[in-house]
């Protein structure tokens, strides 16, 4: 009896809960899904024609030697930038934490964030320019420069600005990570007689990793934007080893090819579900 | 069930939307735009057009029509509807050069000369009459500039309603700015009691008394927004600049508080031509590029008359001079239009209000462009015309100011078109042709052409034909690569290897431009089978190439630019890019000798002036441009139909229109037409039999002694021929496709350049190229 | 033996200074090679065209050479600002445009997102994880793959040319969701079941509760909320035909002439300038928000 009342309170908490969730839900059925919807069936059509045709597309895209540059550039530029990245700023939340003039340098660093794609945009171009001010530095030193954007340096760049752009707000949240550690576990530690670097790796680390997944997640998304810097510096055909996946969708859209683009898209939501279920079992297990 | 839902989300979210638009006051459309939301009436109905779908439609419309005066006027200076009905305007008779006042009394239908301009405002070696105006009164006043020794002076007149000229003793200051140059004046306007306005050359306006010449006020503008054109309203005057209209009150000298509704107005629909006022000055009709508008002062009332849209008054070479507002439903309009049916190019249009046509056409036409087309542009106008029932919508996807990027132009087209909502007709200035074709995206209009065998150049027509014999894209013009040089560097039928195995044949010219030129003669010849290119044979452009230009000069490039006279990098792509390729841009150079031979896509023919350069040549002539492909040709305003498009058979009678002699003979230099008779008028030069002592002098900007002079005169027979032999014996189209031109031309720039070799340059345009392709 | 140990500790503690301000001048340079965009836009921006012409020349014009920039203008000027104030009519009105987007994006996310984040974070119900999983998804998705459809639901909702067509797909981008509900999930549970026992009913535990305890953490959101939507570019050039519509993120001169390249820098500088402000102002609590919600026991 009682159980059952249980159970009747529960599903009458799973409705009101839900209810939470409606609008927003809504809002991104008729704006998210809806849409997903049709381009999962349009990677079974053809462009135009909307002729069915099978797993086509899919082939199409697999053979397609653009779409493996792209996802091999892709695939490159996030599994050296993420880790890169929350490293760097793992690092530089460490130092500046509990520091008294950390504030200032972590607004410096959060600067960029806030800058306009269409101004870094501006600001790289003249920077990396072959005739550039980078260049013109280089030369008052006695190094012979080079087209940056039009070599495979254009990665780095595109690596560095990302950096550059994302640090400030890494360092922000690996500082509220270690905020959320409470400092009695120290205080505990020291009497045991640890030192600072046991404190760090055997303290500060493990209580790190609940953040990590967000900081990850978060870095991941923010890998996307970078394309938009790339394509307004760049344009449409960059150097090879920039050419992104979002080059190739903005190339197909505007070849009509939305069949490849969107055999292309349906691939790469399974392959980030995997890597989001895969980041969320690494951190479920560490939480 | 799925449906239901969807429409109950959709419910939702526009109740939600509406909400919050009252909320927040801001509904996307509907506000700002106040020309629009006055709607286009004289009756007051229907002012707000909730996009049509509600209620029955919208009635009245002015409709144009061009008035026959009888007279080919070679110039109109004013006109005005007098107090007593009259419509009166000054002008100049192109038959005979005389100028004076033509009078009419029927509302525009019939006109007779009042009179001719005195003896002391004639034309003569003393000096030549310059501003006229007209007052309501029938009075006129004139700007005379008289030429004594080496000084001219303006003199101003006052001509009574039956034409006495009285001189009114009013002399203008020296120019304070222009110390040494006289000051001349540049514009007048008539003001109530006996008081008319004059500016000067420094843009400064005198408010002069035509009893005495005393000056009541005197008022300066800043330097800022360019030149101040000046309009009266009753006391008031108006002053209107690219960016504000000013108003200031003759009475006092004062300036008033600028109007925010006009501004605005002003703002959205452009510089102000054209002026008149019929209630004392209580309100102005205005004219801009975008309609007649009708502003009461004060602000409280602002109509757009006319759209400008539907009629001449939006054609792109469309200059109003006057303005006549006879009543409400009558307004004539004079203008210098290029493209007029009259041989000067002055026309004189009637707009009257018709209560029986729809107030906006029944169908629509949309036209899309990549960048303005000013043949287009004048086509459309013409064919409005002739459709009244037809409204033509045209767009240009990038303007001067939009800052829009090619690709951004695309995906935006590519959207609209797959929602259904894109244009009906396309010109194919820019987009990816074979992948639309390929796609299916543009309609076979082959049975278009059908039936015409002979009247087109066949080559040249079919250039889009497929395999099948579908043809999807017409070039309705095209453009000749042509070259000119002395006999040491060209040999006519000369090929690709031999020109270029001349060192420094190319030398001194812009690097970019000579890569670019010679994209469009040889790579059509670099295109395998298999949709790939051909390495060796860009090796071979650019090593070639590198050697015909020999060693990059630096300081060739100012001298380039400047001598050229380029339009500000960047201010129009397209005027660049049509600079960029000209064929006539370099003709100055080859003359003057600061370069050996003049090459560019030529989109028009001028015998005087090849034969002009040529005589400065040594053995000079001209020919086809060489290059890796023979015989090639450049398609201009290449036109396709939307296979999605609402409205095929308006978009074919459009596209046929385009290809008709009369919407061939519209000439805006945007190249040569493809129906073979309106080509040959095109270069026969038939526009200079009547007035063959006509010199014309043309002058590059690089110094003041370098001018060509040439006599316009008909194009002889052998010329004739040549140039239609040229155009008959073009079988390849160019190969048009701009990711691949652009990479071409920043990596073969760097190698004329001497920055990098031509393999290098061959391997990063071979990579960028095989991504685009694999795509 | 006390006295060496006491040695040692100097030692390292001159040690640690000397690492100390090592490290503070590497952060110092740091800084300050990240600012320095900045400064050069600020730079650019008050430079006049001759000077700008005689710097970039090498870039702009073609010239030999390389492209020089000093730190500050050798003659500045605010003639940019009033070309962009004064003489740009259309700037104004992209300027609310941008205004109005945001918003009208921050505000509904305000509603919509927090009540999800919420709903997410405190209730259970059928199939939550994957909810949530398919929210990560989305807001993993990037712009270009859905354009098209999104384009064409739009257009069935009569959103395109309207900025309603970029507001409402912003007020249910599922990235606030995400971040609130992290930040959410960590109240702690005992504070619930008080307020619960003190018989606050689950709207009054939300307005009352959530809202202000979340507060902060809303406010980080509504930062990153407000630099996405302020800086956006794709969906507008998409949606949106109409000029009259545009918003200011969008509103770049061509940067290709010197002529209008001085504009492009003081344009940048006005569109980076509120964006600055919003986040000088919010940038404790973006900290405190996430540190908060990171709080544990």
């Amino acid at each position: 009896m009682r159980r059952k009342r249980n159970r009747q309170k529960k599903t009458h908490k799973s409705i009101r809960g839900f209810l939470w969730i409606l609008p927003s839900f809504l809002g991104v059925t008729v704006f998210y899904l809806l849409p997903y919807a049709d381009v999962v069936r349009r990677s079974f059509f053809g462009a135009v024609d909307n002729r069915f045709v099978g797993l086509d597309n899919y082939k199409m895209v697999i053979e397609n030697t653009a779409f493996r540059l792209a996802v091999k550039n892709t695939f490159l530029f996030t599994l050296l930038c993420i880790p890169i990245l929350i490293f760097l700023a793992l690092l530089c939340a460490v130092a500046l934490y509990k520091s008294k003039y950390g504030g200032i340098i972590k607004s410096a660093f959060l600067m960029p964030m806030a800058l306009p794609a269409v101004s870094v945009a501006l600001v790289w171009r003249i920077l990396f320019h072959s005739q550039g001010l980078l260049n013109h530095w280089l030369a008052v030193v006695g190094i012979v420069g080079s087209d940056w954007m039009n070599t495979g340096n254009a990665f780095w760049i595109l690596l560095v600005s990302y950096i550059w752009k994302n640090l400030g707000y890494d360092i922000v949240l690996w500082l509220a990570g270690l905020a959320g550690i409470s400092t009695n576990i120290y205080e505990a530690a020291r009497v045991d007689g640890a030192g600072e670097r046991q404190c760090f790796f055997y303290i500060t680390l493990p209580n790190l990793k609940p953040s990590l997944y967000t900081i990850t997640v978060l870095s991941f998304l923010n890998s996307f934007k970078v394309f938009r810097e790339a394509y307004l510096v760049a344009g449409d055909y960059p150097h090879e080893s920039i050419y992104m996946m979002q080059h190739l969708f903005n190339n197909w859209f505007r070849s009509f090819s939305f069949d490849k683009m969107a055999a292309a898209a349906v691939m790469e939501s399974v392959v980030l579900l995997a890597l989001i279920l895969l980041l969320q079992k690494a951190w479920d297990s560490a939480s | 069930m799925k449906h239901k839902n969807i429409k109950r989300i959709t419910g939702l979210l526009l109740a939600l939307a509406l909400a919050a638009a009252s909320f927040s006051g801001c509904s996307g459309k509907g506000g700002g735009n106040g020309a629009d939301s006055a709607g286009n009436t004289v009756d007051g109905a229907n002012g707000e057009s909730a996009g049509g779908d509600s209620g029955e439609r919208a009635m009245g419309r002015f409709l144009e029509e061009e008035v026959d005066t009888g007279v080919v006027f070679g110039n109109i200076y004013d006109m005005k509807r007098l107090e007593d009905g009259t419509i009166r305007l000054i002008g100049a008779d192109a038959d005979n050069g005389s100028k004076g006042a033509w009078d009419s009394k029927d509302g525009g239908a019939s006109w007779e000369q009042a009179y001719e301009f005195p003896k002391e405002i004639e034309d003569s070696g003393d000096g030549y009459s310059d501003y006229v105006v007209l007052s309501q009164d029938g009075q006129a006043a004139c700007a005379y500039n008289r030429i004594g020794g080496d000084a001219i002076t303006t003199e101003l007149y006052l001509l009574d309603k039956d034409g006495k000229a009285r001189k009114i003793p009013y002399e203008l200051p020296k120019s304070e700015e222009h110390g040494d140059v006289a000051n001349l004046m540049m514009g007048i306007c008539f003001l109530g009691n006996e008081q008319i306005l004059v500016q000067d050359i420094s843009d400064i306006v005198y408010q002069v008394n035509t009893a005495d010449g005393s000056v009541k006020h005197t008022y300066e503008f800043d330097g800022s927004g360019g030149t101040h054109q000046i309009y009266t309203a009753g006391s008031q005057m108006v002053v209107v600049t690219e960016a504000e209209v000013l108003l200031y009150n003759t009475e006092s000298g004062e300036q008033l508080p600028a109007e925010e509704t006009l501004q605005k107005c002003v703002t959205e629909s452009g510089f102000i031509h054209a002026v008149d006022t019929t209630d004392a000055g209580e309100s102005m009709y205005y004219l801009t590029s975008a309609g007649l508008y009708h502003y009461k002062f004060g602000g409280s009332l602002m109509e757009q008359m006319i759209d400008g849209e539907m009629n001449s008054l939006g054609a792109p070479a469309f200059y109003p001079i006057a303005l006549a507002v006879l009543d409400e439903q009558n307004i004539l309009v004079a203008a210098n239009d290029e493209n007029a049916s009259s041989a000067m190019g002055i026309s004189l249009l009637k707009f009257a209000y018709s209560a029986e046509t729809p107030a906006k056409p029944d169908k629509e036409l949309k036209v899309y462009s990549l960048y303005e087309n000013r043949d287009l542009g004048q086509a459309i106008s013409r064919f409005r015309k002739e459709h009244t029932d037809i409204y033509v919508n045209y767009q240009v996807a990038m303007s001067e100011e939009n800052g829009m990027t090619l690709s951004d132009a695309l995906k935006t087209l590519t959207t609209e078109i797959m929602a259904g909502k894109g244009p009906d007709v396309l010109v194919l200035d820019g987009m990816p042709v074979e992948t639309y074709v390929e796609k299916g995206i543009l309609k076979d209009i082959s049975a278009l052409l059908a039936g015409s065998e002979g009247n087109y150049f066949e080559d040249i027509i079919h250039a889009y034909q497929d395999k099948q014999g579908q043809i999807c894209a017409v070039p309705a013009r095209f453009k000749i690569p042509m070259i000119q040089a002395g006999s040491a560097w060209y040999t006519p039928g000369e090929n690709f290897d031999s020109f270029t195995g001349k060192k420094d044949a190319l030398a001194k010219l812009d690097a970019g431009a000579v890569i670019e030129k010679f994209w469009y003669t040889c790579g059509a010849a670099w295109r395998k089978d298999d949709g790939t290119l051909d390495e060796t044979k860009i090796t071979e452009f650019l090593t070639k190439l590198k050697n015909a230009y020999g060693e990059y000069d630096s300081s060739v490039e100012d001298n380039v630019h400047t001598s050229m006279g380029y339009a500000e990098e960047g201010a129009n792509p397209r005027l660049e890019q049509i600079q960029k390729t000209s064929f006539s841009y370099g003709q100055f150079d080859l003359a003057f000798g600061r370069a050996n031979v003049s090459i560019g896509l030529a989109g028009d023919f001028e015998y005087g002036m090849m034969n002009a350069v040529n005589e400065k040549l040594t053995d000079g002539d001209y020919g086809l441009m060489p290059g890796q492909a023979e015989h090639v040709f450049v398609p201009e305003m290449t036109l396709g139909i939307s296979s999605k498009s609402a409205e095929p058979e308006t978009a074919e009678e459009f596209v046929k229109f385009l290809l008709s002699p009369e919407g061939q003979k519209i000439n805006q230099s945007g190249g040569f037409p493809v129906e073979k008779e309106v080509f040959t008028s095109c270069v026969d030069g038939h526009k200079y039999t009547e007035q063959s002592s006509m010199v014309m002098s043309a002058g590059a900007g690089i110094s003041e002694d370098e001018s060509l002079s040439y006599e316009m005169e008909p194009t002889p027979q052998d010329a004739i021929d040549k140039i239609t032999n040229l155009a008959e014996s073009l079988t390849a189209p160019a190969f048009r496709d701009d990711v691949i031109k652009e990479t071409v031309a920043e990596q073969g720039m760097k190698v004329l350049k001497g920055e990098i070799q031509p393999q290098e340059a061959t391997n990063a345009i071979m990579q960028a190229v095989n991504i685009y392709l694999a795509e | 033996m006390g006295k060496k140990k006491d040695i040692k500790v100097k030692a390292s503690q001159a040690g640690q200074k000397v690492r100390r301000i090592l490290l503070w001048t590497l952060f110092v340079v740091l800084a300050l090679i990240v600012l320095y965009p900045i400064v050069f836009l600020l730079a650019g921006s008050m430079m006049g065209n001759d000077e700008l012409g005689s710097c970039l020349g090498a870039i702009f014009l073609g010239e030999n050479g390389y492209a020089r920039f000093p730190l500050l203008p050798k003659f500045p000027t605010l003639q940019h600002y009033i070309e962009v104030f004064m003489d740009s009519p259309g700037f104004f009105v992209m300027f609310w445009n941008s205004v109005k987007v945001t918003a009208g994006v921050l505000i509904g996310q305000f509603v919509v997102g927090t009540m999800a984040a919420w709903g997410f974070a405190r209730y259970d119900f059928p199939w939550k994880k994957g909810f949530f999983l398919l929210y990560v998804i989305l807001m993993l998705m990037p712009f270009q793959v859905l354009m098209l459809s999104d384009y064409l639901v739009l257009d069935r909702l009569l959103l395109t040319d309207n900025l309603w067509g970029i507001i409402l797909p912003g007020v249910f981008s599922t990235f606030p969701v995400f971040i609130m509900y992290r930040f959410f999930a960590e109240i702690p549970d005992s504070m619930i079941e008080a307020a619960k026992l003190d018989g606050a009913k689950d709207w009054q535990l939300f307005v009352y509760l959530a809202v202000p305890i979340g507060s902060s953490g809303i406010i980080a959101c509504m930062v990153l909320g407000f630099l996405e939507y302020w800086s956006l570019i794709e969906q507008p050039l998409t949606f949106l035909k109409d000029r009259s519509l545009f918003p200011l993120s969008i509103f770049l001169p061509d940067i290709t002439s010197i002529g209008k390249s001085g504009m492009a820098f003081a344009v940048s500088v006005v569109t980076f300038f509120p964006a600055v402000l919003v986040f000088l102002g919010g940038q404790d609590y973006l900290e405190q928000g996430i540190m908060a919600g990171a709080v544990k026991e």
